[in-house]
């Protein structure tokens, strides 16, 4: 993720990211891309609810 | 000094002695003050001590006890509680200090209240990783907390305050809180037992939250009959908390002594590969002691894990956003890094990780259609230096901060029932998880028990000077 990619997310959320965090936070941006990839191999299927409050 | 000694005897022999009158409890909080004092210096445990609180509180069971009355089950048992439970009249600060713009808590916490009822005595408040998000208690505004058994080496986090605190005997136990690991964490790292209950089973009202959907509440303990005591005191509902189940309560101290007799399965796969020589054996000696029937993987657990990963983020983003749009700068550097890469995530892995959970939960269901409990080491290594940059996991030197709750994250993500039991297999202890299904909470304490009666499993022989 470049500084440039980072800013241009940044504007649509909403937020001003300091020049001086954002290698921080593109780094971490990375981090977190790369859990999203391997959660995206999940077999979830259409039918799959959620569980936004989850009872075990 | 008589109230030390009594005090290490556990927390029900404690309470008896109070309950008594061989000891009081006054005396039992002055202890630990002076011991406080001493260490906590060095330690960086307790972020505030309540000595006028305290001192009340514990003169009235004496009181209660001079007139014949009973002060309850956990009789001037002296606790603490991590810095995002609520006290009444202090800031909850959850280890920030954007949270000290908030107006002071009008209440305890539903558990501390639970807690003072039963007759405990609360010492103080607790370090910890910046809003829970952190395994190590390196926190930027108030300083790492030491590991009592090596100061050199991390506590573990995010309840490093409340681990580090009991394992140096400078209070009895302590409640924690654990989202992704941070109570099994540093019952690891500590040589602690821990306790971390089905997801739902505790009410989190008074507590400052980081992801709604996965914050449980759980306690800290020197043996499994301590835990066991306080579980059974603040077990029950609560209305203030949205998740938490309505189950009536279940005593699980009376029950300790029961042999476990179910099938007990080594979880391989994820949980062994990633795992150090050490977490390896300390898991197979569990499974011997506990006689295991069989190994078995839960084949979706990185998925898992890579989705409490970003609903972690994602959800600590969308909490703290209004904060990390004016105050950035005001957050913990690493806190704030990775919550401002959360906010700036899709939405469909967060949906993902949210429907991801529907099936995780079936494929440990199933796996506990053929075992009554499982087990798995706590932590891919025992206590890193503070500070130490890399972890070697499965081959790999990999950033530390982010790769210790590798082994409790997935399991965290699907609310079941834990018990952390300590092995000392090394210069450090390293814990190992043990693994119930859904609201069997004594399942575990069962097994812990069974666990330290068998010498396989030891809280700290005496606090460490």
């Amino acid at each position: 993720m470049t500084e440039d990619q980072v800013v241009k997310l940044a504007e649509v959320a909403g937020l001003t990211i300091d020049p001086a965090h954002m290698p921080g936070v593109a780094r971490n941006l990375d981090i977190l891309l790369a859990q999203a990839a391997v959660l995206a191999q999940a077999p979830v299927g259409q039918m799959v609810e959620p569980a936004p409050v989850y009872r075990p | 000094m008589l109230a030390e000694r009594i005090s290490l005897a556990g927390v029900a022999e404690t309470a008896r002695a109070v309950r008594e009158g061989r000891i009081s409890a006054l005396s039992l909080v002055e202890s630990l003050f002076e011991r406080i004092a001493e260490m906590n210096p060095r330690l960086n445990c307790f972020t505030d001590v309540f000595v006028a609180r305290a001192r009340r509180e514990a003169a009235a069971i004496d009181t209660l006890v001079a007139q014949g009355r009973d002060p309850g089950p956990l009789a001037g048992i002296p606790f603490g509680v991590k810095d995002n439970y609520d006290v009444a009249g202090r800031v909850t600060t959850a280890g920030s200090i954007i949270n000290q713009a908030l107006p002071p808590a009008a209440e305890d916490a539903a558990l501390i209240r639970r807690l003072t009822r039963a007759g405990a005595v609360l010492l103080g408040t607790q370090n910890m990783d910046e809003f829970a998000y952190g395994f190590t208690t390196e926190n930027a505004h108030y300083g790492p907390t030491h590991n009592p058994l090596d100061t050199a080496r991390s506590a573990g986090g995010s309840s490093g305050g409340s681990a580090a605190a009991v394992a140096a005997g400078l209070c009895d136990f302590s409640l924690g809180t654990d989202t992704n690991g941070s109570i099994r964490v540093p019952a690891s790292f500590c040589g602690l037992f821990g306790l971390k209950p089905s997801f739902g089973r505790l009410p989190r009202t008074g507590t400052f939250p980081f992801v709604h959907d996965l914050d449980h509440l759980g306690v800290f303990a020197r043996s499994t009959a301590d835990l066991a005591a306080v579980y059974d005191a603040i077990q029950g509902g609560d209305p203030g908390d949205l998740a938490c189940a309505d189950l009536p309560t279940a005593a699980t101290l009376p029950g300790l002594d029961e042999p476990l007799t179910g099938r007990v399965g080594i979880l391989t796969g994820w949980f062994d590969d990633l795992a150090d020589d050490q977490g390896r054996d300390a898991a197979a000696q569990a499974g011997a002691a506990l006689g295991v029937s069989g190994k078995i993987a839960l084949p979706g657990a990185a998925q898992a894990r890579a989705a409490a990963f970003v609903l972690t983020c994602a959800s600590g983003a969308n909490l703290h956003f209004d904060a990390l749009r004016t105050r950035a700068q005001d957050f913990d550097p690493a806190t704030r890094d990775r919550l401002l890469a959360g906010a700036l995530l899709p939405a469909n892995p967060v949906l993902q990780a949210q429907r991801y959970r529907t099936v995780f939960r079936e494929q440990a269901l199933e796996a506990f259609s053929r075992f009554d409990l499982l087990i798995a080491p706590a932590t891919p290594c025992s206590a890193p230096l503070l500070g130490q940059p890399t972890i070697r996991v499965g081959g790999e030197d990999v950033p530390t901060r982010a790769n210790i709750g590798l082994l409790t994250q997935p399991l965290s993500f699907i609310g079941l029932p834990i018990v952390a039991v300590p092995i000392r297999n090394g210069a450090m202890p390293i814990a190992v998880q043990l693994i119930a299904p859904p609201w069997r909470e004594d399942l575990a304490l069962r097994a812990a028990a069974q666990l330290e009666r068998a010498g396989v499993a030891r809280g700290p022989d005496a606090p460490p000077c």
